[in-house]
């Protein structure tokens, strides 16, 4: 299902950013995650580092001067 | 207000975006419009909700507040599941031990054999598959898109299934009208208030159906709810130069 939703929207002209692979690269992602499987205060920063260079790169800003550290882990 | 502000961003999903268990400062849509000073962000998350009622979200609502992109989060594992209602406000039937990822049961769970001991960094790794299982609930799929393309994004949700307005009759409305809550930002630093009103909160409570025994944001974190100020009209938008245009 998650190939045909990806495939569908990308012959629409939408791409998607997956975090898969973001999450795995951390030593134990279970950090990121409360016991329900929502993000937590820690995961919930990471995605939003994750996910700020893409909007920053389709609204045409400029990313931050300074890097951001918060996902660095 | 937020003059300063070029662009407008709109986040559309589930309790994930909503910020389930997480605070005012905390979540997604909070940290965006604090890390992104030129990007006003609106944050549209509602506990519970899947592509059908997100696409609804988002061409009765969201569109009206003009956003210059949108970023659908998209939970692909569970997303028909919360259209079916097997999934209720984001909870999955299988959750994750978190006691067990402490201590002796964290090595265990790495892998480690007990009595031998962990040697070093990568021995505290749990397998792949075990970590991808563990964490599944978790991996979301972001549609970042300008505007102008969110009826594309319906399109290909509705030509796969995935919308469906006989799903959303479905769902507990309120007053006849779909129940919608979103967490919502006015101002900025320190003087930011956020509001937000749980959505579906006569369903929890019992009074529709039956209370899932699901606690809320609003009674978990923040002790009493506190009521959801709807914008009397849509806000005027900023000036591409920085500057208030109304």
């Amino acid at each position: 299902m998650t190939e045909a939703v990806v495939g569908a929207l990308r012959a629409k002209g939408i791409e998607t950013l997956s975090l898969e692979e973001p999450f795995m690269r951390f030593l134990d992602p279970l950090d990121l995650i409360a016991p329900d499987q929502h993000w937590n205060a820690e995961g919930t920063r990471v995605v939003a580092a994750i996910v700020e260079p893409y909007v920053q790169a389709m609204l045409g800003l400029a990313p931050p001067s300074t890097g951001k550290t918060r996902a660095s882990r | 207000m937020r003059k300063d502000r070029r662009y407008r961003l709109a986040l559309v999903g589930d309790s994930q975006v909503f910020g389930f268990l997480v605070g005012d400062d905390e979540h997604l849509g909070w940290l965006l419009d604090h890390d992104m000073p030129e990007v006003e962000t609106y944050p549209f998350g509602v506990p519970g909700y899947g592509p059908t009622q997100e696409m609804l979200l988002l061409e009765e609502t969201v569109l009206g507040y003009e956003p210059d992109a949108v970023i659908a989060v998209l939970f692909l594992h569970n997303d028909l599941s919360d259209e079916t209602e097997k999934l209720a406000y984001g909870f999955l039937a299988e959750t994750v031990p978190r006691a067990r990822s402490r201590g002796v049961d964290r090595r265990e769970r790495a892998g480690a054999v007990a009595g031998e001991p962990v040697a070093g960094r990568h021995a505290r790794r749990s397998s792949a598959p075990t970590r991808h299982c563990s964490t599944r609930g978790a991996i979301y799929r972001f549609a970042t898109f300008r505007t102008a393309a969110a009826p594309a994004l319906a399109d290909a949700l509705v030509t796969l299934g995935l919308g469906s307005l006989d799903r959303v009759t479905e769902r507990p409305q309120k007053n006849g009208q779909p129940d919608l809550g979103f967490r919502r930002i006015d101002g900025e630093g320190p003087a930011c208030n956020v509001s937000w009103q749980c959505p579906l909160a006569h369903w929890l409570d019992g009074s529709a159906g039956g209370g899932r025994g699901v606690r809320t944001h609003g009674d978990d974190v923040h002790g009493a709810r506190r009521p959801f100020r709807r914008r009397s009209s849509c806000p005027p938008r900023r000036s591409s130069s920085g500057g208030n245009s109304a």
